[in-house]
């Protein structure tokens, strides 16, 4: 990801010219934070994360989750007091998820309509896959279907192919 | 530089012919040499057949044979390679590589001419009445003076039937042509599949494998219902080798559906906002014909996993979009003086660091001249992931054809998100897009987007008028700037 230095959008990293603003991006480029995060699957063994009951120390007093989509450069923030359902937008079924992934090409990454739900549960939140067809990734990890799994800042999930940083405050 | 004959021309075989073809090609050419002449040893003409014969009559040595071809060629067309970058690097997120691919036509062959076969297919409805039909007339009238003897012409005017002015003949009597030129008149609807058809079947009528076949449209309007059609036809035309160019005059036309039209043969749409720019469009078209010197090329893109072609664009002669190939990609011709370009905008998914990334490209050409049928071309580039952030700096070339093939897409997603009901973004867009457009040196496609900036903040709409002209305007300038480099 690179940032245009005259309008802020981001532009994938080998991009020219900045399609929002037409602007030269060489000379320009500035990595954003979220395309620097450590790999955490290349660096950890994946390991299963522990479902919700079994751990000590849950993320607690969680007010906001921001979620950061390195191939598009979007970030949402979003109150964590709510159900966040995590999908692609289809209007014609009436479904419109609380994160709409389709705005970052989400299709073709292999998100699935209703995908997974982010949810509070006991101060923190959980993540819960909705028996989506390309499955979700927590930190490298296939997490089973239908069952609740904490989240932590930092973490980093991958509906079907798309990668997406979960940040917590 | 080479200059002998393939085995294939050696046989009369296109390249993708069946082992039964070649065999029956064979078989038929050394009956026509008498038996004392089948002599190998002291005879050229027929060792040659005999070893043509000998290495495409056998599927391993035949296939040896076409890797060894596809790697050569240069003497048939030019084919450069332009990469934005060489080096990748390793990213969790996704990449962009831009590839501008240059093919030329070789310098000693620019005068071999094929004569032309061409049907101007003209719309006469009501709509084309006064200065516009006399331009129409005009413009055929300097496409008759300017065809020799060998071409081939015929004349079609539409409107809701087709009428045929001049059939498909030789250009002789140029005074009589003239005559029945100027007896058009408008009136009527426009259905273009009516003038379609008629065109296609004037061109039919000669051996099309002799001829550079073309067909121009002219149209004011929009075709109501027939649409699938047209493209139907042009589809079946451009695989008979016949393409065809669209022009679209003042701001009631289908711009999407004119590009459609012309795709499938690689083929050029443009707008005409005055009538008084009609006659020098259709003659910088058939200037364009008469240098072809390679047609019908096709591109096909072979990427290995992790890697998607996002978006093709043609920028030289003309620019023109062409999408993403679904197998095949149509490019057209390879006209004497211009390159034949085209950037193609390729898009990485994560790569592992000292892992190679191959991209090759294959090429079909014709060249009627030389008798030379759907000779496959590779080329192939390999990109390095390399650690850390490398530095590139793209060729020149490459960063002016993105620059404005930029601008074209500002418009594009400007006029976009208006159809969304998104005014606010496509005025700010539009806003930037002057500004760009000014920078660029382009002060009048600059005045005519401030226009339509200042139309969005307070309308909430674009002119049609503005719309054309942005698109066509952003458009031509792709191809513009190329032509810039491509004389420096």
């Amino acid at each position: 990801m690179i940032k245009c230095r005259e309008c802020s959008a981001f532009e994938p990293a080998g991009a020219l010219y900045c399609g929002e603003c037409g602007a030269l991006l060489l000379e320009t480029e500035e990595e954003i934070a979220g395309a620097q995060l450590p790999f955490t699957n290349a660096l950890i063994p994946p390991s299963a994360p522990t479902l919700v009951g079994q751990e000590s120390d849950a993320s607690l007093d969680v007010q906001k989750i921001t979620f950061v989509i390195p191939s598009s450069g979007r970030r949402v923030q979003m109150e964590a007091a709510q159900k966040i359902r995590i999908g692609r937008v289809d209007p014609r079924a009436d479904h419109f998820p609380e994160l709409d992934l389709s705005q970052d090409e989400g299709g073709a990454y292999g998100v699935s309509r209703f995908h997974a739900l982010v949810q509070p549960s006991g101060g923190g939140v959980v993540i819960i896959d909705r028996s989506s067809t390309n499955g979700t990734l927590l930190n490298g990890y296939h997490l089973p279907p239908d069952l609740p799994y904490p989240l932590h800042s930092g973490d980093e999930v991958r509906f079907g192919q798309l990668l997406v940083h979960i940040f917590l405050e | 530089m080479e200059k002998t004959p393939s085995y294939y021309e050696v046989l009369g075989v296109s390249q993708d012919a069946t082992a039964e073809e070649i065999q029956a090609a064979a078989q038929a050419l050394s009956q026509k040499f008498p038996e004392e002449a089948q002599d190998p040893e002291r005879n050229v003409a027929y060792r040659q057949l005999v070893r043509a014969y000998k290495v495409l009559g056998n599927a391993d040595r035949r296939a040896a044979y076409d890797v060894k071809l596809a790697e050569s060629g240069s003497d048939l067309l030019q084919i450069d390679l332009h990469p934005s970058r060489r080096t990748l690097e390793h990213l969790e997120t996704v990449q962009l590589l831009y590839l501008l691919v240059d093919i030329f036509a070789p310098a000693e062959e620019y005068r071999q001419r094929l004569p032309i076969n061409l049907s101007l297919v003209f719309d006469r409805s009501t709509s084309m009445q006064g200065v516009r039909l006399r331009r129409v007339r005009a413009a055929a009238h300097k496409v008759i003076e300017s065809l020799s003897s060998e071409d081939l012409v015929s004349i079609v005017v539409f409107s809701d039937r087709a009428e045929v002015i001049v059939p498909a003949g030789h250009v002789k009597n140029k005074r009589a042509l003239i005559g029945r030129i100027n007896q058009i008149t408008a009136s009527g609807g426009t259905e273009i599949y009516q003038g379609l058809r008629a065109g296609m079947q004037e061109i039919g009528k000669a051996p099309l494998s002799r001829f550079i076949n073309h067909v121009v449209l002219m149209t004011d309007g929009q075709t109501y219902g027939d649409e699938t059609e047209c493209l139907k036809l042009a589809e079946a035309s451009a695989g008979r080798g016949v393409t065809m160019s669209a022009f679209g005059i003042g701001t009631d036309w289908n711009d999407s559906f004119l590009d459609q039209l012309v795709s499938p043969g690689g083929g050029h749409s443009a707008y005409i906002e005055h009538a008084d720019q009609i006659v020098s469009h259709l003659q910088e078209q058939i200037e364009g014909l008469g240098t072809i010197y390679a047609q019908d090329v096709t591109l096909s893109v072979a990427l290995p996993d992790g890697v998607r072609c996002k978006d093709v664009f043609k920028v030289s002669p003309f620019a023109q979009p062409l999408g993403c190939p679904k197998k095949q990609l149509n490019l057209g011709a390879v006209e004497g003086g211009l390159p034949l370009s085209i950037l193609l905008e390729l898009e990485m998914r994560t790569q592992r660091t000292g892992s190679q990334i191959p991209i090759s490209l294959e090429f079909q050409v014709t060249v009627p001249s030389r008798q030379i049928a759907k000779r496959r071309l590779k080329r192939s580039l390999t990109l390095n992931v390399v650690p850390g952030t490398p530095e590139f700096s793209p060729p020149g070339k490459v960063l002016q054809a993105v620059q404005m093939l930029n601008l074209y897409r500002m418009n594009e997603k400007a006029w976009q998100e208006l159809q969304e009901g998104k005014t606010e973004k496509a005025t700010r867009r539009m806003e930037r897009l002057t500004s760009r457009l000014m920078e660029a040196g382009q002060t009048e496609l600059a005045q005519q987007a401030l226009r339509e900036t200042q139309r969005l903040a307070h309308m909430g709409t674009l002119s049609l008028e503005g719309r054309k002209k942005l698109k066509y305007g952003t458009r031509s300038l792709i191809a513009q700037t190329m032509q810039l480099k491509e004389n420096d």
